[in-house]
């Protein structure tokens, strides 16, 4: 099979030497994985009128939470009313198929839920929460239908998921959960049948109308949601059935049901689901082993013989399923003949970069290899490596604590040390496969070692009397280093270069003179204390920054490469972690060092949005832009230095956006995604900011937003970057 | 899907939505404005909901005078919401009387609907939604002021201190 063009191929060519840097960076822009400044420019359009329109939303929703006594109830219906009819007026007027129209429906789907919110504020009834989710996933069901896209259906299925869901909580108390799933309950069991049928249901309507309804309607032969739910019902039914097994309650209907869908996702399509056979196949082990350890099945002979022999059976588990996925996927291949253009994008590619006089004819071969794994078929054996190695080294563990019962502190310690090299060294062994259970095990060896290191020397540093807690996360920190330069896995670098940061951070709140106690941030504070923290958390930020000037310095050495590239990563991550770790601690008003993770918390902000307009300004050099051009990019990008002030995770959250885009990342956008739902959910909760303002806020960004989006727009022309003049393959 | 049957789609969702929205808003006001006054005595404590905003979560005491009464029928087939009798003081104060048999009312004496969970009986709202910052304002409710139809329905519609007073941050 011929590959596509990628960034690894052509960044593996120019470390060999077959291409120059021109070339690369040409086949970069040429493939779309470096953006042009037409691609910025998109980029920023959509996150600006994405971001603006939620922020215009999550503003209403505020206003609407805080139930502002003075304003009648009737105005809060008649202005909610007015909106929904507003935007649904408009996507009849667009015409509900429309891109347009489709973004007016899920506007006004969305309406639908605050609408309710203040009918249930203003009648309290005792009506249910579920029955709010009821009401809206009925609303809901009708602009589905007329809207015709996967995302409508999507939303639909999350509220008729929480209306299902909430009414089987309700019903049930918490505190009985226990009773529930160790006992049986039958009552709670059968209406949580019930909801997994209502989710079978869905599924089946699905795939019909795939079926026979998928040639005119493309839209309905998405797959990510069928197997979406097909993932979270899978998913629900193994609970279910293991619940049988260990509580020796049979319920056949139940049973019925499971097989049904287990069979349904496996077979019933024309085209079989590789997706789906692994959830079914992944469901069947895990019941399997909750059979075994119900029968106690290698449980007799101590804990260390059990947690050693599991780690054999979740290995063997684990190759049975990947063998059985591999032969079903080679049964499911396309014949070789129909292999996609892949020869097209490279001649491409080649004619793209001779007419430039980058390259000698002849020089891009295309590459051969044997069709990879799928990743969900490389996420199981990722899995079944982190169970096996984590039940392989607790067994390692209790075998040491157990035979040798080492009780004095500096054997301890050497222990630490010992056992953390030694993981490290398992894990160097286990690293030279190309399959992902053994790079998972590997991973989780060399992250065990990374804590015996980093634990040893922790507990050495412990026995300083001064300083001790900052003396032992910067001891923490050189371990993590050690073991970053030790061990050269990607993933694993990330996580040590996130948490070595991470324990930098901590050391630098730990330090006397910089920690500040008083529980309001607006005293006086000290000049020079304020200084350091902003130097320190600017020096940060400018440092990631740094990294993404300079990349064409280091990306073309595949050593430097492999040691800055996972180093950046997981500093961006330290940051956001950090964030989280300030407004976890902040809300739970634990007052050591309060004022001290405010301050910083706020400074992050603010350097994120300094380091962001400093990187604009110097993107916009490298493109040559006049001068003029690039401070009035520099100041756009620099309003978000008094935002990163207030609301230090959007700022922090864009300059990652902005990364995701400069290195075409997709995790980082799904880390920084994760980010930014978590931390708008949790300024709903927090109470530093009445509910009020909180919606004055968001509403005035949204619209601030939204304007920006708009001159945005304006200024800059859709000019087409003058390597690209030529219709490249990402261009669609 | 033709684009006009979508836009027929549509336009029914919006007239539906909007209809029975408002014919709801409607049933409501008119069980507000001329329900029976009844008052309940409460223990409350104060949350943050979704999209709701704050509230204080309300116990009845009446909710365990009715769980009483219903251990001693020691009935296994009890109906998801039933109906009780509920005795109406001078000063518009309730009391529990009994479980719903049939007979016909006193004077003084109104039916309220209430619904049985596996956690146990719920009487009427289980909430009261404010304003946010309104909390110590409704710190001293004592009892709940709530609207009864005939039916039983039930509407909440004033927290009241101790000495029987409305708490109000502006009039509605």
């Amino acid at each position: 099979m011929v590959m596509q063009p990628s960034s690894s191929v052509l960044l593996s060519w120019a470390r060999q030497g077959h291409i120059g840097p021109d070339a690369l960076e040409a086949a970069l822009l040429y493939l779309g994985i470096r953006p042009d400044p037409a691609a910025w420019r998109r980029f920023w359009l959509w996150v600006l009128q994405l971001g603006g329109a939620l922020s215009l939303v999550c503003g209403v929703i505020f206003f609407i939470a805080w139930n502002w006594a003075d304003m009648h109830p009737f105005a809060k219906f008649g202005l909610l009313q007015a909106l929904l009819a507003a935007c649904l007026g408009a996507a009849l007027y667009k015409g509900p198929e429309t891109h347009a129209g489709v973004l007016c429906l899920l506007g006004g789907g969305i309406l639908v839920g605050p609408l309710l919110a203040v009918y249930g504020q203003t009648y309290q009834t005792g009506a249910e929460v579920w029955e709010l989710f009821r009401g809206w996933t009925l609303a809901l069901l009708p602009l589905a239908l007329a809207g015709q896209r996967p995302f409508l259906f999507f939303l639909l299925w999350i509220t008729a998921s929480l209306w299902g869901g909430l009414h089987l909580l309700q019903e049930i108390p918490i505190s009985s959960f226990e009773r529930i799933f160790f006992q049986g309950d039958s009552n709670f069991i059968i209406r949580w049948m019930y909801f997994q049928a209502g989710q079978a249901a869905f599924l089946l309507a699905w795939e019909i109308g795939s079926a026979f309804l998928g040639r005119t309607r493309p839209w309905l032969r998405t797959r990510w949601l069928p197997r979406l739910v097909f993932f979270a019902l899978s998913a629900s039914l193994t609970v279910s059935m293991a619940e049988h097994i260990t509580s020796r309650h049979i319920n056949i209907w139940h049973i019925s049901l499971y097989l049904g869908v287990l069979v349904a996702g496996g077979s019933w399509r024309r085209r079989p689901d590789l997706f789906m056979e692994a959830c079914g196949l992944c469901s069947l082990a895990a019941l399997l082993a909750v059979w075994l350890i119900q029968v106690e099945f290698l449980m007799n002979n101590g804990i260390t013989v059990g947690l050693l022999g599991w780690s054999l059976l979740i290995s063997g588990f684990t190759a049975v399923v990947i063998r059985i996925l591999r032969f079903r996927q080679g049964n499911m291949a396309q014949p070789a003949a129909t292999a996609p253009e892949c020869p097209d994008a490279w001649t491409a590619l080649r004619r793209h970069l001779e007419a430039r006089g980058l390259l000698k004819a002849g020089v891009l071969p295309p590459v051969c290899r044997a069709p990879g794994p799928p990743w969900f078929v490389s996420l199981v054996q990722g899995l079944g490596g982190w169970l096996a190695a984590c039940l392989l080294l607790g067994g390692v563990a209790a075998l040491l604590i157990l035979t040798l019962d080492i009780r004095d502190a500096g054997v301890q310690r050497v222990g630490f040390l010992l056992f953390g090299g030694a993981a490290l060294l398992a894990a160097n062994l286990c690293a030279s496969g190309r399959e992902q259970f053994g790079s998972q095990f590997s991973l989780a060896l060399a992250l065990t070692g990374m804590g015996g290191l980093g634990a040893a020397l922790a507990e050495w540093a412990s026995l300083f009397d001064f300083m001790t807690l900052a003396f032992m996360a910067l001891a923490g920190a050189c371990g993590v280093a050690i073991a970053y330069c030790l061990h050269h896995a990607f993933i694993f670098r990330v996580i040590a270069s996130c948490a070595f940061f991470f324990c930098v951070m901590f050391a630098w709140l730990e330090v006397p003179p910089l920690r500040l106690d008083r529980a309001e941030i607006f005293l006086p504070l000290d000049g020079l204390t304020l200084t350091l923290h902003a130097l320190f958390w600017g020096s940060l930020c400018l440092l990631l920054i740094w990294g993404q000037l300079r990349e064409k310095r280091w990306r073309l050495s595949q050593a430097r490469a492999a040691f800055l590239e996972p180093g950046f990563l997981g500093l961006y991550i330290a940051l956001l972690c950090f964030l989280v770790f300030c407004e976890a601690l902040g809300d739970m008003h634990v007052h050591i060092f309060d004022a001290s993770l405010k301050i910083s918390s706020k400074l992050l902000g603010v350097c994120a949005g300094a380091a962001l307009a400093r990187w604009t300004f110097g993107l916009a050099g490298a493109w040559r832009a006049p001068t003029g051009v690039r401070l009035g990019l520099a100041a756009a990008a620099g309003l978000l230095i008094p935002a990163g002030w207030f609301l230090p995770g959007l700022s922090l959250s864009l300059l990652g956006l902005a990364l995701c885009r400069q290195a075409g990342s997709r995790p980082l956008l799904g880390v920084t995604g994760c980010f930014l739902l978590a931390y708008f959910t949790n300024f709903y909760y927090t109470l530093t900011l009445s509910l009020l303002y909180k919606s004055i806020l968001l509403a005035g960004s949204g619209a601030l937003l939204l304007i920006l989006a708009g001159l945005l727009a304006k200024i800059l022309p859709k000019g087409q970057n003058p390597n690209t003049e030529e219709a490249a393959p990402h261009a669609a | 899907m033709p684009r006009k049957r979508s836009r027929l789609l549509v336009a029914g969702m919006l007239l539906c939505l909007l209809g029975g929205f408002n014919w709801s808003v409607l049933r409501q006001e008119q069980l507000r404005r001329g329900g029976a006054e009844v008052l309940l005595e409460l223990a409350p404590r104060d949350p943050r909901a979704l999209l709701l905003g704050d509230y204080m979560e309300l116990r009845y005491l009446l909710q365990q005078d009715v769980a009483d009464a219903l251990e001693q029928t020691r009935r296994n087939d009890m109906p998801s919401d039933i109906m009780v009798i509920l005795l109406v003081r001078a000063d518009n104060t309730a009391v529990f009387a009994r479980l719903d048999d049939g007979a016909p009312l006193a004077e003084n004496e109104l039916r309220l609907r209430c619904r049985l969970r596996n956690f146990g009986v719920r009487v009427a709202a289980k909430a009261f939604y404010f304003q946010e910052g309104h909390a110590a304002l409704y710190e001293k409710a004592r009892y709940g002021e709530l609207r009864v139809g005939e039916d039983g329905a039930s509407l909440l519609v004033f927290l009241r201190d101790a000495s029987l007073q409305r708490i109000l941050p502006r009039d509605y």
